[in-house]
């Protein structure tokens, strides 16, 4: 007892701290102040691109101090749950930047506020940008019909290739409505010795879902009341996934695959991933042999798409400075510097249309597919406890692209775990 | 009275000595406090609760220990870190004391010394860029190690992708990494050995054998003992090995304890019972080195 009471000391105390300024700014909103921003720390120039890009946030906000906090990890996964860690050690950030798979987990915990209350406030302001976004993009950060932020940035998958491989195989550059047996006819011409067609991966966003999407299924139903793995759909697509490496041998064992590496070393002349490879190939200004097409069709041609944006914690001590942080990351001018530049902390795709369709971003020939593809997406299948779903899954990835368990009994028995770990988070 | 001013003195004087004894003491006995004793009773409290960090913990009395008895998972990963255990430390000795041997002979004192740095360089490098290479090195059909087995025509081994193969080439990689420090804790040994023993034995007749295996190896025996300690702590304690080479799999086929206390603990935020299985972890570890210290009665000898 004596612990629990020296542990609800301090929370009291911060309480009334919160209900303080909480109480001031309904009287006057003025935005001042620290704000604590959490971004995920994948690389070495990460921190130097939010500070470029919070640049001019500074200068036209002098009153407030935005405090770049970094956190680490392999995935968004990861940086959640480092950044979940950072919060149970007391650590109490502002606002985060977050990807679909944290959004839900976020919200459940009841960690991050709705702010459809500040969106209607300051309607009359936000209405260009709210014109500007595809309605798919600013659902994606929607959570049982609550908006939690602005889409930022977004990938959906599409398959990267290199045109040079194609014409060596006497392929045309693929269209936009290919099929499955289209893509399985290119990854067979394409593979020749040392050279794979395709890279399946053990991987959730990347690796196994635009497959799922695309046969018209997913691991849930659409309001995460079920798990789904057992669909027939599921195991025919994850079936085709076994069958690339090891019927038809045009992909290689995705054990330790690194498929950047292999695509610009002429290993791989297919992959799937969103934007983001960009920043790697950009590196090498002499490497220009790619380009990109929609995934291809399977019984549908949905595509997966996963949006970040910046939530504001409800545990927030300063609700209008992160608030005008907030907005500023929706702004044109902001979102601007994720293209024809690469030094910036995303290789994503901006959320505004006009500037995803824009010619800025031609670094990649067929550019266009990205925008246009939201007309038929959906976001990537992340129920609040993301991070045991994707565990659970990739588990089972491993095994049935190792040809070790056949996929019935691996997706009979991710169902089982599935549908376990929905029920315990409900 | 002036016997128990001396005495007061002296006492005076001792304790002072003692008082700066334990000011040195300090700054280890603090962080063994802060950063080893602390977080271990913290576990043991945690192991009782049922905790996710982000909300209020419930106490749940023996509950994570019972599901220990019950987890399958976790069944199969014990038996994943004995096997790693015992291929490790098997390895690591018998190389170990092989390259020690072989370190020994009089080899050209450049010679020698570019050996001994090329044994030791993988234990100071990390061992996450290593396996990172290693990844290239192991990797099924495009690794450097199957590129050379299929030119003399032996079939691919799936190095990182089998449950047969996948902790075969944790361990591989482990004793690579380590095997150099190991060597070099029995070349020390050697060179402690007195010369009169050998010289003795050789008198009398010994030949290369028989000097290995009574003169030399029963010497050795404290610098082996020292080192099994250490490689079986260090080796139930495997992780990053696996995280990244294997990332457990296939399935959980190379998943080991700590790996699993990670993922329940800074995965799933089940912290409890991440707790409870780090307490089993514990136990095994002291009562394994407690039978070592008991069981080297037996067989290390000291001159």
């Amino acid at each position: 007892m004596k612990r629990r009471s020296s542990f609800l000391l301090p929370l009291l105390a911060l309480a009334l701290l919160m209900a303080l300024p909480a109480v001031t700014a309904a009287a006057a909103p003025e935005a001042k102040g620290t704000v604590t921003f959490v971004f995920w720390d994948y690389g070495p120039d990460v921190q130097k691109g939010w500070e470029t890009t919070l640049t001019s946030f500074n200068t036209e906000n002098p009153a407030i101090n935005v405090q770049l906090v970094g956190a680490q990890g392999n995935s968004w996964g990861e940086y959640l749950d480092k950044v979940a860690t950072m919060i149970a050690g007391g650590k109490k950030p502002d606002t985060m930047w977050v990807a679909t798979e944290g959004i839900r987990q976020l919200a459940t915990k009841k960690l991050i506020r709705p702010i459809d209350d500040l969106v209607a406030r300051d309607k009359a302001e936000l209405q260009e940008y709210f014109n500007d976004v595809a309605p798919s993009l600013v659902d994606g950060t929607r959570v049982d019909g609550k908006l939690y932020g602005f889409p930022y940035s977004w990938n959906n998958m599409v398959i990267w290739y290199r045109p040079s491989h194609l014409k060596a195989a006497g392929l045309a550059a693929p269209r936009p409505d290919w099929t499955r047996d289209d893509f399985l006819r290119y990854a067979q011409k394409l593979t020749k010795e040392n050279v794979y067609g395709y890279a399946v991966e053990n991987a959730y966003f990347v690796g196994t879902m635009p497959w799922l999407f695309a046969n018209g299924t997913s691991l849930f139903d659409d309001r995460f009341t079920k798990a789904t793995a057992n669909d027939p759909k599921v195991a025919e697509a994850m079936q085709f996934l076994v069958d690339l490496v090891h019927k038809y041998k045009v992909a290689p064992d995705p054990a330790g695959v690194s498929t950047f590496n292999m695509f610009q070393a002429g290993q791989l002349s297919m992959f799937g991933a969103g934007r983001w490879p960009i920043m790697t190939f950009s590196k090498d200004a002499s490497f220009k042999d790619f380009d990109i097409q929609l995934w291809p069709k399977g019984q549908t041609q949905i595509t997966e798409y996963g949006v970040d944006n910046f939530p504001i914690f409800t545990s927030s001590q300063n609700v209008e400075a992160t608030w005008k942080l907030v907005k500023y990351m929706a702004r044109k001018d902001v979102q601007a510097q994720m293209v024809g530049t690469m030094d910036r902390p995303v290789g994503n795709i901006p959320a505004r249309r006009s500037l995803a369709t824009s010619p800025d971003m031609a670094s990649i020939p067929n550019y266009k597919v990205f925008y246009a593809s939201l007309n038929n997406a959906k976001s990537v299948p992340a129920p609040p406890a993301f991070n045991k779903v994707e565990s659970i899954w990739l588990r089972y990835v491993s095994q049935m692209t190792a040809g070790e368990l056949p996929v019935k009994d691996a997706l009979d028995k991710a169902q089982a775990e599935l549908t376990q770990v929905l029920a315990e988070n409900r | 009275m002036a016997d128990r001013e001396r005495r007061e003195l002296m006492s005076r004087a001792a304790q002072r000595e003692a008082l700066w004894g334990y000011l040195f003491l300090l700054p280890t006995a603090a962080g063994f406090v802060i950063f080893i004793l602390g977080p271990m009773l913290g576990a043991l409290g945690i192991s009782l609760l049922r905790w996710d960090l982000l909300t209020p913990p419930r106490f749940a009395g023996f509950a994570n220990y019972v599901h220990l008895l019950h987890d399958a998972r976790l069944h199969l990963m014990v038996g994943n870190t004995i096997l790693f255990v015992i291929g490790d430390v098997l390895l690591n000795m018998l190389l170990g004391l092989g390259l020690a041997l072989l370190l020994r002979r009089k080899l050209g004192g450049v010679i020698s010394y570019l050996a001994r740095l090329a044994f030791f360089f993988p234990v100071i490098v990390s061992v996450s860029s290593a396996a990172a290479i290693w990844i290239f090195f192991l990797q099924k059909d495009l690794g450097v190690i199957n590129y050379y087995l299929h030119l003399i025509g032996l079939p691919k081994i799936p190095w990182l992708s089998s449950s047969k193969w996948s902790l075969r080439s944790v361990v591989l990689f482990d004793v690579w990494k380590n095997v150099g420090f190991y060597a070099m804790v029995f070349l020390a040994g050697l060179h402690n050995i007195p010369p009169q023993f050998r010289e003795a034995a050789i008198v009398d007749g010994a030949n290369e054998a028989q000097l290995l295996r009574h003169v030399t190896l029963p010497l050795l025996t404290p610098s082996v003992f020292f080192a099994v300690v250490i490689a079986l702590i260090n080796g139930f304690q495997v992780f990053a090995q696996s995280q990244i080479l294997t990332r457990g799999g296939p399935g959980d086929a190379s998943r080991t304890m700590v790996m699993y206390i990670y993922e329940q603990g800074f995965r799933y935020f089940e912290m409890g019972y991440a707790s409870s299985v780090a307490v089993l972890l514990f136990i095994v570890i002291a009562a394994l080195t407690f039978l070592q210290f008991r069981g080297s009665r037996r067989w290390v000898f000291y001159e």
